[in-house]
């Protein structure tokens, strides 16, 4: 083993620098950070190439004098605590005076800053590389404040710059930091340009809703609810999601604890926990949280770019920001604003009486034998017949005029010659409107209508795939669908792929973009674009990190299940059998959840002490 | 309130109105029919909210003039088993209607007919008249193009236009979009221009029926009214702008395909046996007089079809949806049909043969198959 010796300091600052600068958008993180602590009132960042060639941002904060320009990019120099104590008195963004020579040490910086109170016209500068740190300059300056500019992010530590990634995978990790930086910060003006391209420019005094708009679209933000309370020396205020603009990850959860971005289990726990039975076990809400506690009950010093913190008493918050939750979903009436056919899903796959219902429908048909009535039953070629009644359905329901309908399609083609569909055997009971039982020679098998469905799709998506792209439907009239900035750049990184997936989009001004085609089969099944463009990027998003293959399976998943019956979708015997001649061999969904069990008589024979 | 009316023309009455009652509502009064007696005639009123129906029955005799409010679903129920009997008394006493046939005599409770929301009234001539079998004509031909799906355009309704002396339907899903045509018999006193909810359509195709009858139609800000010779039929129009459909008719078009109408039909069915799930397409190879379809389906097979077309300019090929096609072909109502298409990426359009092409059109949009 070699001797022990110390690191050069050179080497000490590239190691911290590893800890707190991991990305460009660590930079801008830092660099804004210390914009807001200055005060300023506009944050002007300019990127170009993702952040690989230029990071500069510009702030009308207070500047800096000479001396703390030249002390500003030593290790450990700050001007923001200054004993033991102050570091349970946090209330500014900095503390560890580490951020700028951690960057210097990795890349080349300029700074040039006037003191806001100067009355002269003149500011100074400095230019900082690695280990070496110019003498400060006087330089003409017309405003107060510090422009800051980073070139060369990593230009000699190659490992680092071997990680980033593409410019637009960058770019949206500097979009995603402007959010988490913005969003508390909602008097303050930001501007962000990208290879001389504004890409936000987001107004002073804002609301929170308005910024959100901007951050996160309209359509979302104007759903939020609000959210204020304060007791018990915590102030939570924000915004939340109603249960049905509910997301398909945590992607859109944003806590703030005294204007930091945190990433925090206790919090996201409650927020899991008030939503719980309002949406979806797989689904997540939308959620921009804002908690305000004494700096003393809190440790920010735990983790290298401060996301994590520690509460000195994480249970009273659990339990007050639940309430808050609780109450503010209750108050919102939110049932009322489900739609009725959402409502119709969750009745008969939640409430017990639903079930109940469900179940001596499916009764009541089997021994019938008659198709059961339901919002799936739409003959083929009935338009302009209808028996009085059909009013009343659901509108969704009633529009099921003609042959569009997706799964009976070739049985429902038969059912128009044969003149009626009770000639078919009837072997397979659909039971609470969600699983299918039928016998076997050896037993019964129970068989979930939406795993298996979602299993027979995935197959046969990708069969398609390994021989080339999956059948396109176009759009006669192009959809547009609002997105966040950082979405628009993940679609536009990923162009090429969508293409193999019958997705045609493209740019529709700040945004938005415009879908084009969209893949026939969730045109058949009448999948809104606008939820699968979104349901898509979440899984780009969770698998940013896949390979190709692993990437494309987890979006024929997506796909897969889109597409597939859902749980609680009334199935005719002709879709039942559809469904059953079209089983495969795979026992399991492409999530991995079981598609059939069985049981057989032996087993019966033993729970029936038969044996 | 007390009547004697004519079962039969009651039960037809209800037949109607019970279709109209709001299902999933926690109000009980739209759950009920309201009852009108007054000037010899017996005004049933019934809504929904968004569509709502008046219907008169003159096969009556009002004793005492007065209103009653009685939950539709039994009184249809009640006049139905009742279908023995020549005529039945309703009358009202305070809370109480009673329901009076010779040997049978049922009392439900009747509620405040001051409850009961506005239905609004068709007064004067109304914007422009249409023969009840035409306007169905119309309906037929492009109502299956509604979208099904919510979706942000205002495409849930059918857009009824009319200039002079010509009524135009157009409905688009955003994938296919329908346009049908008719000429009225006295130009319209004032053009419109309103979107009505598919349904709707459903409902006075289904109230009006596809005869010579002459309706009254008139569209108010928000509200669509039409009046045939017993009911006035009231809906909530779609509000919102629907899509400039003339910027997506295709104008000029490189080939011409003349296709009998129900070979195609046959053709298309045939080729959509073996079709997948997941592509749901079939492909069409003009030639120069013989139009083939197939149709693939990785797990069953394939699909080869063929029949006569007359193509002007080049072959060429293109894939659709074959149930968009199929939906068009059921309701276009001529011998032939011609596709106008320019490349396989391009939308179709497809017009009625017979020299009436300008009376129904269909832009269809194709699918690639890859
Ligand atoms: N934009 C700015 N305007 C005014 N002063 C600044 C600005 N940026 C940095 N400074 C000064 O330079 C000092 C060092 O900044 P640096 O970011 O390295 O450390 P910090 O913010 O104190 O702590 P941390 O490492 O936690 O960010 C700050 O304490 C502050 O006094
Ligand atoms: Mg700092």
């Amino acid at each position: 083993m070699p001797d022990i010796h110390v690191l050069s300091k050179h080497l000490v600052n590239k190691i911290a620098a590893g800890e707190v600068v991991e990305r460009p958008a660590s930079v801008v993180k830092e660099l804004v950070e210390n914009a807001l602590d200055a005060g300023a009132s506009a944050i002007d960042i300019v990127v170009e190439d993702g952040g690989r060639r230029l990071i500069s941002v510009r702030d009308n904060g207070s500047g800096m004098s000479e001396r703390d320009l030249a002390l500003a990019f030593a290790p450990h120099a700050t001007s923001k605590i200054i004993e033991d104590a102050d570091l349970f008195n946090i209330r500014t963004m900095g503390f560890r005076g580490e951020a700028l020579a951690s960057i210097s040490a990795v890349s080349h910086v300029q700074a040039v800053t006037r003191r806001r109170d100067s009355a002269e016209q003149v500011g100074y500068e400095i230019r900082a590389e690695g280990e070496t740190i110019s003498p400060v300059r006087p330089t003409p300056a017309s405003t107060g404040g510090t422009t800051i500019t980073i070139r060369d992010l990593f230009f000699n530590t190659p490992g680092r710059r071997k990680f980033m990634r593409t410019a637009n995978t960058e770019f949206g990790h500097i979009v995603a930091q402007l959010v988490r930086l913005s969003l508390p910060n909602c008097n303050v003006a930001f501007s962000l340009t990208h290879n001389g391209k504004a890409v936000h420019s987001l107004g002073a005094n804002q609301s929170l809703r308005q910024r959100a708009g901007e951050l996160l679209g309209e359509e979302l933000s104007q759903s939020f609810l609000e959210l204020d309370r304060d007791e018990r020396g915590v102030k939570i205020t924000g915004l939340i999601s109603p249960p049905h603009q509910s997301r398909t990850s945590t992607r859109w959860q944003y806590f703030f604890v005294n204007g930091r971005y945190v990433r925090d289990r206790t919090l996201s726990h409650a927020l899991r926990e008030a939503y719980r039975g309002l949406i979806e076990p797989a689904r997540a809400p939308a959620a921009i949280l804002f908690l305000e506690v004494d700096p003393s009950e809190i440790d920010v010093n735990v983790h290298p770019t401060k996301i994590e913190i520690r509460f000195s008493n994480g249970q009273t918050i659990h339990s007050q920001l639940l309430a808050v939750l609780r109450e503010t979903l209750n108050n919102a009436d939110v049932t009322a604003a489900l739609d009725i056919d959402r409502a119709e899903v969750s009745d008969s796959g939640g409430a017990d009486a639903g079930r109940r219902e469900g179940l001596k429908q499916a009764l009541a048909d089997f021994f019938k034998s008659t198709p059961p009535t339901g919002q799936t039953e739409a003959p083929v070629g009935r338009m302009g017949q209808y028996a009085a009644g059909d009013f009343r359905r659901t509108p969704a329901a009633s529009y099921g005029y003609a042959g569009t309908q997706t799964l009976p399609q070739t049985t429902t083609q038969v059912a128009e010659v044969l003149p009626a569909p009770d000639r078919l055997p009837i072997h397979a009971l659909q039971v609470h409107n969600s699983y299918i039982v039928t016998t076997t020679e050896t037993g019964l098998e129970i068989i979930d209508q939406h795993a298996l469905h979602e299993r027979i799709i995935f197959d046969e998506l990708k069969t398609r795939i390994s021989s080339g792209h999956l059948a396109s439907q176009r759009l006669l009239i192009p959809e547009t669908v609002e997105l966040a900035q950082a979405d628009k750049t993940i679609l536009s990184e990923r162009a090429d792929m969508l293409e193999r997936f019958g997705l045609e989009v493209t740019d529709f001004g700040p945004g938005s973009v415009a879908v084009h085609a969209l893949p026939s089969l969730l045109v058949e099944r009448n999948v809104p674009a606008a939820e699968f463009v979104r349901d898509l990027l979440e899984t780009l998003a969770e698998n940013a990190s896949a390979g190709g293959d692993e990437l494309l399976d987890k979006i024929l998943a997506t796909m897969a299940c889109k597409a597939a019956i859902k749980a609680g979708e009334n199935l005719t015997p002709e879709e039942i059998d559809s469904l059953l001649a079209r089983r495969t061999k795979s026992a399991s969904c492409p999530h991995g959840r079981p598609t059939t069990l069985t049981l057989t008589l032996a087993e019966l024979e033993k729970q029936f002490k038969r044996t | 309130m007390k009547i004697i009316v004519q079962t039969a023309a009651l039960q037809e009455a209800l037949n109607l109105a019970s279709g109209i009652v709001a299902v999933r509502t926690p109000k009980p009064v739209l759950q009920c029919v309201k009852l009108i007696a007054a000037n010899n005639t017996l005004t049933l009123l019934a809504t929904d909210l968004e569509a709502g129906c008046r219907y008169t029955i003159p096969q009556v005799e009002v004793k005492t003039e007065g209103e009653a409010l009685i939950p539709v679903q039994k009184f249809a129920d009640i006049v139905r088993e009742s279908s023995g009997e020549e005529a039945l008394t309703i009358s009202v006493e305070g809370q109480t209607c009673n329901i009076t046939g010779a040997g049978s005599r049922f009392k439900l409770l009747s509620m405040d007919p001051g409850e009961f929301p506005v239905v609004a009234e068709f007064d004067g001539e109304g914007d422009f008249q249409v023969a009840a079998g035409i306007l169905s004509g119309l309906i037929d031909k492009t109502i299956f193009a509604v979208a099904r799906a919510h979706s942000h355009y205002a495409i849930s309704g059918v857009l009824w236009e009319t200039s002079g002396k010509k009524l135009q339907l157009v409905a688009t899903d955003g994938h296919r979009l329908a346009l049908a045509k008719a000429a009225l018999a006295k130009a319209a006193k004032a053009d419109v221009s309103a979107i009505v909810p598919g349904k709707f359509m459903n409902l006075l195709q289904r109230a009006t029926g596809a005869g010579d009858e002459t309706l009254a139609v008139k569209v108010t800000e928000n509200q669509i009214l039409v009046q045939a010779a017993r009911v006035v039929l009231i809906c909530s129009l779609v509000q919102g702008n629907f899509p400039k459909y003339n910027d997506v008719i295709p104008k000029e078009a490189s080939r011409k395909a003349t296709v009998n109408t129900e070979a195609f039909l046959h053709r298309i069915r045939q080729a959509a046996l073996l079709t997948s799930e997941e592509s749901k397409g079939v492909r069409l190879a003009f030639g120069a007089e013989d139009l083939t379809l197939t149709g693939r389906s990785p797990e069953s097979g394939e699909a080869e079809v063929t029949m006569p077309v007359k193509l002007t300019g080049e072959a060429m090929e293109i894939a659709f949806n074959p149930a968009f096609l199929a939906d068009a072909l059921k309701v276009v109502g001529t011998d032939e049909v011609v596709m106008e298409l320019d490349a396989g990426n391009k939308p179709a359009l497809m017009k009625a043969g017979d020299g009436t092409g300008g009376d129904f059109l269909y832009v269809v949009m194709p699918v690639d198959l890859g």
